[in-house]
C-alpha cells in the first residue's frame, strides 16, 4: 500500500473547489425543491405542490427582466428629454400643448454621443444601482449571527487571502439581485450608445467587473466590520441598509417617469463630474467611446481601476482579520441596572394597566418587536419609507394637501400601507417563532388560539397606519362627502379581514425550520396575498355600491375559508412528511362559486354573441350550463383525491322529515319571491325587466325543465353542500346560514338579490334539518318553478 | 399513566417508529433507551403533538395526545433534546411567559419563576438574553420551564446529553426528587449509567422497534447476559441487528 504524497493545494484550485462546493449546494437545494414529487421520502404535499413552483419562478424571472428593461429604457430616454432644453424630443402638439416624444429622443441618442449632463446622470444611475447591488445582499443575511461558514473554512489548509478571494468570487457569481439591477440598464445604455446587439455582451462584461467590486464592499462590511463592531451596532447597520435600498429604487424609477418632480432631475444634473472616472463611469465611457481605439483605452483604465481596488480591498480585509476570523465573546449588551423585583411593583400606572390588559402572548410579541431592531425597522418603518418615497419621487402627490382632495386615492394608500405592514408582520407569524415553535407546543393552548391572538394584535397595530393617512387627509379636506364615510368603512373592515388572511396564508407560506433566510417564505403565497389585496381595492375604486358589497362579502368569506384550511393544516406544521387528509372545506365551495360565476358570464357571452342584455333564455342556459360543469368537475376532483365529507344527496337522511321541512321552506321562499315580484311591478324599472323576462312559448317548457332540474342540483351542491357545510364546521347555524345565503345572493343579478337571499336562508335551513341535499334541492326547484311560471303565464 | 397503543410513524418507505405498545405506570421512572437514530425523539414528538402518528395512538392520563393536546399539556412538562429559545428575551421573561401561558396570574408566575431560577442557580443568567446562553444553561432553563407548572408527567429527551459532570449530577438528583414526589418520568437517553441509576424500568428501541422492556434484571434474564446495562444493551441491539439482516 503506497501512500501518495499529498500535493499542496494551489490557490487557484482552492478557489475552484470552494466555488464548486457552493454551486453543488445551490444545485442540491434547487433539485430538492424541483424533484421532491419524485422522492418517496419527504415533501409536504399540502397546498402548493413544490414541483410546479419552478415554472412560476421562471415566469416571474422573465417578467421581472422584461419590466426592468422597460424601466431602464424609460429612465434613459426620459432623462435625455428632461436634462437638456435643446433635446429634440420636446414637441409642441396640435393644440399647442407640449409633450415629450420619447421616440425622437431615442433616435437622437443613436445618432450622437451622450451629452455631458446625460453622461453624468447615467453615471449616477449606474452608481446607485451598484449601491443597490451591494445593499440588497448585505441586508438579507443576519449580520449579527456568527459566521459559521468562515469559521469552518479557516480550518482548511488554505491561505487566508485565498479564502477571501474565493469568497469574493463566489459572491459575485451568486449575486442575483445585483445582476437584475445592473444587466438591464447597462444593456440599454449600450444599445443607445450604438453598440447594437453587442450591447448585451458589453453589459455582461461590465457586470463581470462591477459585481466583484460590489462583492468586495459587501464582504468588507460583512466579514470585516463584524470584527470591529459589537453585535447591537451590527444589527443597527443591518436595519439601516434594509431601509436605504428602498428610496434608492424609487429614486431610479422616478427618473423614468415623465411627470417626475423637478428636484429629482436637479439631483441628477448636479451629480459631480469627476465621477465619470470611477468604475461605473468608466463603463459608460467605454460604451460611449467613438472608436475602437478609444474604447480599448477606456477598458484598460477600467480593468486597472478594478484590479487596484480589489487588491486594496483584500489587503484591508486581511488587516481587519489580523486578530482572528471570528469575533468571539461578543455578548449582547443588557441593561443590568434593574432589580429583579420590578415585575411586582410594576402593577400600577397606565403602562402597567395597559400591559395587564394584554394577554401574555401579546405582551411577549410586543416585547420581541421592541427589542428586535431589524424586525421593528422592517415591519414598521419600511412601509412608511416606501410610501413617502413613492410620494416624493413620483410626484403624483406633491403635497399632503392633495391627500385632502383625492379621497379614493387616499383610501387606497391607507389600505395599501396597512396590507403591506400585515404582509411583513402577520404573514410571518410562524417565521417569527422560528425554531422556538416547539415552546408553543408545550403549553395547554391550541396553536389556533395562538394564531388568532396574533391576528388580533397585528390587525389592531396595523390600524395606526391607515388612521394616520386618513387623519392627514381629513385635516386637509375642504368639504365633507358621504362617500368618504363609505371609504372609511371599507378600509377599516378590510384591515382585520386581511390580518386573518395574512395569518392563514402565512401558515402555508412559512417554513420556520428552513436554514436559509431566503427560503423561509414561499413566494407563491406572497403573490397570492398581494393578488387578494389588489382584489379588495376594486371595492375602494368602484363607484357601484353593489360591486363594493360583492367584493367585501367574497373577501370576508375567503378569509374564513382560508382560516379553516389553515386550521386543518396546523397539527402537521412541524411534521415534514404528513399533510392533513383531504376534506371538503369552505374554500372549495368558494372556488366553486367563483368558477360558477365566471363560467356563467362566459356562457352568457357566448350565447348572446355581443348583443346587449341577456334574455331569460340565455341566462337560464348559462346558469344551468355553468352549474353542471362545476358540479361534474368538483365531483371528479373529490373522487380522485378520495376526499372525506362530500355532501350526500340521499344517503343518511330521513325522507319524511326532508319532505316536511322542504315543503315548509319552499312555501316561505316562494311566497317571498312572489311578493317581491308583485312589488317590483309597481316600480319604474319594471318595463325593462319585463322585456328581459319574456320568452317564446316553444322554449318555455324546456327552460322550465332546466331551471327546475339542472340548476338546483348543481347550485345546491356548491352553495349549500360545500359552502354552508364548510362554514358550519367552524360556526353555529345562524351565521353560517346568513353567510352562505349572502354569497349565494351576490352571484345572482342585482335585481333578484333580495328574494334569492331569502331563498338561500330557506334552503340552508332545509339542509340543516334534513342533513341531505334532497331537501334544499326540492325547495330550490319549487322556487324556480313558481317564479318562472308566474313570469311566463302572468 | 402513559399508554402507547400501536403508535407508529412512517415516512414514505421508511419506518421511523414501528407499532409501539407499552404502558408506563403512575409514579414510575421509565427509561427509553436506544442508539442514535433509533426513533426515541420521534416517539417523544408524537407524544407532544409535534408530529402526527401514522397509526395508533398514545394516551396520557387517558387523554389522546393527538386529539386532546391542550388537556395533555396541562399535565405534562417537556424538555427537548436541543432547547432553542427566543434570542432577545431574558431567561426570566421566558420562564414568566411559559408560566403565564399555563394559566398562572402574572404575580404568581413571577414568584414561581423566581423560585425555580434560584433552585437551578440561574439568577445571574436570568438577566441575560437567551442568545448568550451555553448549552448547559439552556437545558437548565428548559427544565425549569418543564417544571414550572408542577406537572404529573415529565417527558425528557436526552436531558443530560452535553452537560458537564456537576450539572449532570444536579439534573439527576432533581429527577430523583421529582420521582419521589410521585411524578411519572419518561426519559429518553443513550447514556446507560444514568439509566441504570435512575430508572425503574427501561425499554430498548432499535431501528424503530421496541426490542426489550422491563426492569434491568428482567432484561438481563431475557438476554441471558450479565454485567452492566451497557453490556446487556450492546448484546441486545446486536441481536436485533442480526435479526434484521436475516
Amino acid at each position: 500500500m503506497t501512500r501518495q504524497a499529498m500535493q499542496p493545494l494551489t490557490p487557484g484550485r482552492a478557489i475552484w473547489l470552494m466555488m464548486k462546493m457552493r454551486l453543488t449546494r445551490q444545485r442540491n437545494m434547487v433539485a430538492n425543491n424541483v424533484f421532491s414529487k419524485f422522492r418517496k421520502k419527504q415533501g409536504r404535499n399540502g397546498i402548493g405542490k413544490k414541483s410546479s413552483l419552478w415554472v412560476l419562478t421562471l415566469v416571474m424571472v422573465a417578467f421581472m427582466l422584461f419590466t426592468f428593461f422597460n424601466v431602464s429604457r424609460n429612465v434613459v430616454l426620459n432623462m435625455d428629454c428632461n436634462l437638456s432644453a435643446h433635446s429634440a424630443c420636446h414637441v409642441v402638439g396640435k393644440e399647442g400643448e407640449r409633450f415629450d416624444d420619447l421616440e425622437r429622443a431615442a433616435a437622437e441618442l443613436h445618432a450622437a454621443p451622450f451629452r455631458p449632463e446625460l453622461a453624468r446622470s447615467l453615471t449616477m444611475v449606474v452608481t446607485l444601482l451598484f449601491a443597490i447591488a451591494v445593499l440588497l445582499p448585505l441586508g438579507s443575511k443576519e449580520l449579527a449571527q456568527p459566521d459559521w461558514d468562515m469559521e469552518w473554512l479557516v480550518t482548511m489548509p488554505v491561505e487566508r487571502s485565498t479564502l477571501l478571494w474565493g469568497r469574493l468570487l463566489e459572491r459575485s457569481a451568486a449575486n442575483f439581485s445585483g445582476m437584475f439591477a445592473l444587466l438591464p440598464p447597462l444593456a440599454v445604455i449600450g444599445w443607445y450608445s450604438g453598440l447594437g446587439w453587442y450591447a448585451l455582451l458589453a453589459a455582461l462584461l461590465a457586470m463581470a467587473l462591477l459585481l466583484p467590486l460590489a462583492a468586495l464592499l459587501h464582504t468588507l462590511a460583512d466579514t470585516g466590520l463584524r470584527m470591529w463592531l459589537p453585535a447591537s451596532q451590527l444589527r443597527n447597520l443591518q436595519a439601516i441598509t434594509g431601509l436605504f435600498s428602498m428610496p434608492l429604487i424609487y429614486f431610479i424609477m422616478a427618473l423614468g417617469m415623465p411627470g417626475a418632480s423637478g428636484f429629482v432631475m436637479d439631483l441628477a444634473r448636479g451629480f459631480p463630474a469627476w465621477t465619470v472616472w470611477t468604475p461605473p463611469g468608466m463603463v459608460l465611457q467605454a460604451m460611449q467611446a467613438p472608436d475602437l481605439g478609444a474604447a480599448v483605452y477606456m477598458i484598460a483604465i477600467l480593468l486597472l481601476e478594478t484590479a487596484v481596488l480589489m487588491w486594496a480591498g483584500v489587503a484591508l480585509m486581511r488587516y481587519q482579520l489580523r486578530h482572528g476570523v471570528v469575533n468571539s465573546g461578543a455578548r449582547e449588551s443588557v441593561r443590568r441596572k434593574q432589580p429583579v423585583a420590578t415585575d411586582a411593583t410594576a402593577s400600577v400606572g397606565l403602562r402597567a394597566r395597559l400591559s395587564n390588559a394584554l394577554s401574555p402572548l401579546k405582551r411577549r410579541e410586543l416585547r420581541l418587536l421592541s427589542r428586535d431592531r431589524n424586525f421593528l425597522v422592517q415591519t414598521l418603518l419600511l412601509p412608511v419609507v416606501i410610501v413617502v418615497s413613492q410620494m416624493i419621487f413620483n410626484g403624483k402627490l406633491n403635497s399632503f394637501a392633495e391627500l385632502g382632495q383625492h379621497h379614493t386615492t387616499t383610501a387606497a394608500i391607507a389600505f395599501g400601507i396597512g396590507v403591506y405592514v400585515l404582509m411583513l408582520s402577520a404573514f410571518q407569524t410562524l417565521n417569527n417563532e422560528g425554531q422556538v415553535l416547539w415552546l408553543l407546543y408545550t403549553v395547554p393552548r391550541s396553536i389556533e388560539s395562538v394564531l388568532k391572538e396574533k391576528a388580533q394584535l397585528w390587525g389592531t397595530l396595523t390600524m395606526i397606519y391607515p388612521l394616520v393617512v386618513i387623519g392627514i387627509s381629513a385635516w386637509y379636506t375642504t368639504h365633507f362627502e358621504w362617500r368618504m364615510l363609505a371609504l372609511l368603512l371599507i378600509v377599516f373592515t378590510g384591515i382585520p379581514i386581511y390580518s386573518m388572511i395574512a395569518v392563514s396564508l402565512g401558515v402555508f407560506a412559512c417554513d420556520p425550520q428552513a436554514v436559509e433566510a431566503r427560503a423561509r417564505v414561499r413566494p407563491t403565497y406572497v403573490y397570492l396575498y398581494m393578488l387578494l389585496a389588489s382584489f379588495y381595492t376594486w371595492s375602494i375604486y368602484s363607484s357601484v355600491w353593489s360591486q363594493k358589497l360583492v367584493v367585501m362579502v367574497l373577501v370576508a368569506s375567503m378569509a374564513l375559508a382560508l382560516w379553516q384550511k389553515a386550521r386543518d393544516a396546523l397539527p402537521y406544521l412541524l411534521d415534514p412528511a404528513a399533510a392533513p387528509p383531504p376534506r371538503v372545506s369552505t374554500a372549495d365551495g368558494l372556488i366553486a362559486a367563483t368558477a360558477f360565476f365566471i363560467m356563467q358570464g362566459l356562457i352568457t357571452l357566448l350565447i348572446m354573441q355581443g348583443t346587449d342584455t341577456p334574455t331569460l333564455k340565455a341566462a337560464t342556459m348559462a346558469f344551468a350550463g355553468a352549474g353542471l360543469l362545476v358540479y361534474v368537475l368538483m365531483r371528479f376532483v373529490y373522487w380522485r383525491s378520495k376526499t372525506g365529507g362530500v355532501p350526500a344527496v340521499l344517503r343518511g337522511g330521513d325522507l319524511a322529515a326532508t319532505l316536511r321541512y322542504g315543503a315548509l321552506a319552499a312555501a316561505i321562499a316562494c311566497t317571498t319571491g312572489l311578493a317581491y315580484m308583485a312589488g317590483l311591478q309597481h316600480t319604474s324599472v319594471w318595463p325593462e325587466i319585463a322585456k328581459q323576462m319574456s320568452a317564446s312559448s316553444g322554449s318555455r317548457a324546456w327552460l322550465l325543465a332546466l331551471a327546475v332540474v339542472a340548476a338546483p342540483l348543481c347550485e345546491e351542491f356548491i352553495f349549500r353542500g360545500l359552502i354552508y357545510g364548510g362554514l358550519r364546521r367552524s360556526m353555529p347555524a345562524l351565521p353560517a346560514m346568513a353567510m352562505s345565503a349572502a354569497i349565494f345572493a351576490v352571484v345572482h343579478p342585482p335585481v333578484s338579490i333580495l328574494p334569492v337571499f331569502v331563498l338561500g336562508l330557506c334552503t340552508a335551513w332545509a339542509y340543516e334539518r334534513s342533513k341531505t341535499l334532497l331537501g334544499p334541492m326540492l325547495v330550490h326547484a319549487a322556487y324556480n318553478a313558481v317564479i318562472l311560471s308566474w313570469q311566463f303565464w302572468r | 399513566m402513559i399508554e402507547f397503543q400501536g403508535l407508529s410513524k412512517v415516512y414514505g418507505g421508511f419506518d421511523a417508529v414501528k407499532p409501539l405498545s407499552l404502558t408506563v405506570k403512575r409514579g414510575e421512572v421509565f427509561g427509553f433507551l436506544g442508539p442514535n437514530g433509533a426513533g426515541k425523539t420521534t416517539t417523544i414528538r408524537m407524544m407532544m403533538g409535534i408530529l402526527v402518528p401514522s397509526a395508533g395512538q398514545v394516551r396520557i392520563d387517558g387523554l389522546d395526545c393527538h386529539t386532546e393536546p391542550a388537556e395533555v399539556k396541562r399535565r405534562v412538562g417537556y424538555l427537548p433534546d436541543t432547547p432553542i429559545f427566543y434570542d432577545y428575551l431574558r431567561g426570566r421573561e421566558i420562564l414568566q411567559f411559559v408560566a403565564e401561558m399555563h394559566g398562572y396570574s402574572r404575580a404568581e408566575a413571577a414568584e414561581r419563576g423566581a423560585r425555580l431560577l434560584a433552585e437551578f442557580g440561574l439568577q445571574e443568567a436570568a438577566e441575560d438574553y437567551a442568545v448568550n446562553y451555553s448549552l448547559g444553561m439552556k437545558k437548565r432553563l428548559g427544565l425549569a420551564c418543564a417544571l414550572i407548572h408542577d406537572p404529573v408527567v415529565l417527558i425528557l429527551d436526552e436531558p443530560i446529553n452535553g452537560l458537564d459532570p456537576r450539572a449532570s449530577r444536579d439534573v439527576q438528583e432533581r429527577l430523583l426528587a421529582a420521582a419521589a414526589r410521585g411524578v411519572t418520568i419518561f426519559v429518553s437517553t443513550h447514556l446507560l449509567d444514568m439509566a441504570e441509576k435512575l430508572c425503574d424500568r427501561v425499554g430498548i428501541i432499535h431501528h424503530g422497534q421496541l426490542v426489550a422492556t422491563g426492569t434491568l434484571d428482567e432484561i438481563r434474564a431475557k438476554a441471558s447476559a450479565s454485567g452492566s446495562l451497557e453490556d446487556v444493551f450492546l448484546k441486545i441491539t446486536d441481536e436485533a441487528a442480526a435479526e434484521r439482516t436475516e
